[in-house]
């Protein structure tokens, strides 16, 4: 995979819930819609990672800490 | 480092309680947020209800109070009072109004601005003008304290002065270095000395004024390196060169993305840079003497672990990620 699906892959999952969710039961058409091709033999692996690892990047990365309120 | 009792600060008294400073700085905020609405009222229908609009954009009230004067956020109207605490001046608060109002002022001439240039702006570029009304009232409340040629004026000035000469340095830049982050980025809330030294003006504690304000400095300087930590992503997408996205470009591999930087060792390394700073900042703070300092920085300690843990379980699964996907 190229860095930049791995971009691709990673901001899906910061930003696109549904994407997340959708990696891990249909992984194979998860990606094809995000533009991004992955060898089918790792499809099973993508299913079987750790998803609710991967659901704290979004809380943890998307949103700003507050350096006064007006951002 | 130097040691409290060489700087003349004072030794830590309880002072007024976190709790009791905590309530009344709330509640000169909630006064100053509806003198500024009267005042923009007054000054103009549109100004009132398109800058309203954008002061409220995200929150109202009690919420947007929350957002001032929350734990997460910068301390930039608590910093004068719990000085003042310290300088035994905190039961003027017709003067403490003013410092807050002044404050509140300053910050959103400052934020319509950054938002401009960080190109965030929605609607900030046409409501610029109103950047006129937030420094006449920035600066103007404090003439009811002091005279024009009080030395209270030379500290705003420069530090004024200051705050527009590292802002824009800092849009400016291309990349950001450690020492470009100590000497520019870092430096984005040296406006906060202003409130800071009025406090000292008026309770004759202008020797007291250098470690405040070294603080404030600091603390901000962690908050910015926080905010470029956990918006790496974002700031690196649309390629605002922050301190973090530099250091990416600079450390990572030739083979590397970003990403697989900031989960290989950006996201360790950072973190390390941030406790540090708390470490730091809590040996300043001890300089000041100040009971709620200590109390805040517990605050954004116990914060930032949280935030950090929750981190790191997403890094674990994206390391997890990299593995099956590189």
């Amino acid at each position: 995979m190229s860095a930049k699906d791995l971009e691709t892959v990673f901001l899906k999952l910061l930003h696109d819930e549904k994407f997340r969710l959708k990696l891990k039961t249909h992984p194979e058409e998860a990606l094809k819609d995000a533009g991004v091709h992955v060898d089918p033999a790792r499809l099973q692996a993508i299913a079987n990672l750790p998803h609710e690892q991967l659901k704290h990047l979004a809380s943890a990365f998307g949103h700003t800490v507050s350096s006064g309120g007006i951002n | 480092m130097t040691a409290p009792e060489e700087t003349g600060g004072r030794p830590s008294t309880p002072g007024v309680p976190t709790e009791s400073s905590s309530a009344v700085v709330h509640q000169l905020a909630r006064s100053g947020l509806a003198r500024l609405e009267a005042e923009m009222a007054q000054a103009g229908p549109c100004l009132a209800e398109e800058v309203g609009r954008w002061l409220h954009r995200t929150a109202s009230g009690d919420a947007l109070l929350e957002r001032w004067l929350g734990s997460r956020s910068y301390p930039l109207l608590h910093l004068p009072y719990w000085f003042a605490t310290t300088l035994g001046i905190e039961t003027d608060l017709e003067f403490q109004a003013d410092v807050v109002y002044s404050s509140i002022n300053g910050y959103c001439a400052i934020r319509l601005i950054d938002n401009v240039m960080d190109g965030d702006g929605t609607v900030e570029t046409k409501l610029l003008p109103a950047v006129a009304f937030f420094h006449s009232r920035f600066q103007g409340v404090y003439h009811r304290h002091f005279p024009s040629d009080h030395p209270f004026w030379s500290d705003f000035q420069a530090a004024w002065d200051d705050s527009a000469e590292v802002t824009l340095r800092d849009g400016l830049q291309h990349r950001v270095t450690a020492e470009d982050f100590s000497q520019v980025a870092g430096r984005k809330f040296t406006a906060a000395r202003v409130p800071l030294a009025a406090v000292a003006h008026r309770a004759g504690g202008l020797q007291h004024l250098g470690v405040w304000a070294a603080f404030a400095e600091a603390l901000g300087a962690w908050y910015q390196m926080a905010n470029d930590f956990f918006d790496w992503h974002h700031d690196g997408r649309h390629r605002i060169p922050t301190f973090f996205v530099s250091a990416a470009e600079g450390r990572r591999q030739a083979s590397e993305s970003a990403v697989q930087w900031f989960a290989r060792e950006g996201f360790d390394w950072g973190e390390q840079l941030l406790l540090t700073r708390l470490a730091d900042l809590r040996v300043q703070a001890r300089r000041l003497g100040c009971a709620a300092v200590d109390h805040c920085l517990d605050e954004r300690t116990t914060l930032f672990g949280q935030r950090v843990s929750e981190a790191r379980k997403g890094i674990a699964g994206l390391r997890t990620l990299i593995g099956v996907l590189a």
